[in-house]
């Protein structure tokens, strides 16, 4: 699976029913509510999502490509488990060359999972460090 | 953050280690040091023959159960983790084990180690915290631990064919 940094999208949820995503060159930050559009759905269903005509997806969410300027034309997308087996995010990829197909959706479910743990690691270290401003501030 | 940045380092190892023979006695020994217990053994699951081996479980060799047997049986059975710090009153525990060993189990936890489908491929054991018994939060650091390790077995695992 060969990609460009452009088209790696990764989504958290932040609260219960808020999703923030960003693109992976740091430009773009993304919020949308937690059941919207097919990140949304993937949370909900907890399994990947593989879609090749994404305008023609009944949870595409056309509005984000309208904000961006992106055109969006696949999607494949996996939820991200932590240790205690909830959806702490969700990996997406757009636009391969190619269609996508189920070997990808293996792929992402392995990446998915083997990235999972260094993910869950690196929020524990997000939330110590706003704790640790939290009291500077306080002081 | 000490503590984090040390599995944070740790974790940096482990994507090195591309064997098991290389992997698991990293896992077990930062398993070990995460909760100040003496053993950690890695039971790995043979779907094919209905068994749970252990390559590494230092001091004792190599051990072969049978997935229903002992709390590390039970924890492949409820896909939940164990904290038990009286197993001579556990049922569940096989007492036959240390009686072979010379080894006596005060404490243990055990934590299922779930694969990208979702299914238990092993259990993550640690015996005898070295003061006290074990409380929820080491149960807390070894979930989480166990997730954190889960990608790089089922990587190896793969290697291994």
């Amino acid at each position: 699976m060969s990609l460009k940094p452009r088209d790696v999208l990764y989504f958290f949820m932040t609260e219960k029913n808020k999703i923030f995503g960003r693109l992976s060159d740091g430009i773009d930050k993304i919020t949308i509510p937690a059941d919207k559009g097919i990140v949304g759905y993937t949370f909900k269903i907890k399994e990947p999502v593989l879609t090749n005509d994404a305008y023609s997806h009944p949870k595409f969410l056309s509005q984000v490509d309208k904000s961006t300027g992106y055109k969006t034309r696949n999607i494949i997308t996996s939820p991200i488990f932590s240790s205690k087996r909830e959806v702490i995010a969700v990996l997406q990829l757009l636009n391969k060359e190619e269609d996508f197909d189920e070997e990808d959706k293996k792929f992402m479910t392995f990446f998915s999972h083997y990235i999972s743990g260094f993910l869950e690691l690196s929020d524990v270290f997000l939330r110590e460090d706003m704790k640790l401003k939290e009291v500077t501030i306080n002081e | 953050m000490n503590r984090l940045n040390d599995i944070a380092e740790f974790g940096g190892k482990l994507m090195l280690a591309t064997d098991i023979d290389t992997a698991l006695p990293l896992i077990a020994a930062e398993a070990k040091s995460l909760v100040d217990a003496e053993r950690c053994s890695i039971f790995i699951v043979d779907r094919e023959d209905n068994m749970l081996w252990t390559k590494f479980s230092d001091g004792i060799g190599r051990i072969v159960i049978s997935v229903d047997s002992g709390i590390v049986g039970d924890t492949y059975k409820t896909k939940e983790a164990q904290l038990v710090n009286n197993p001579y009153d556990d049922s569940r525990f096989l007492q036959a084990v240390d009686k072979k060993s010379g080894f006596t189990t005060k404490n243990m936890i055990t934590v299922p180690i779930f694969d990208s489908g979702r299914e238990v491929l092993g259990i993550l054991q640690v015996l005898n915290k070295e003061r006290d018994d074990f409380d929820s939060e080491d149960l807390g650091r070894l979930t989480f631990f166990a997730n954190y390790i889960s990608g790089s077995i089922e990587l190896v695992l793969m290697h291994e064919g």
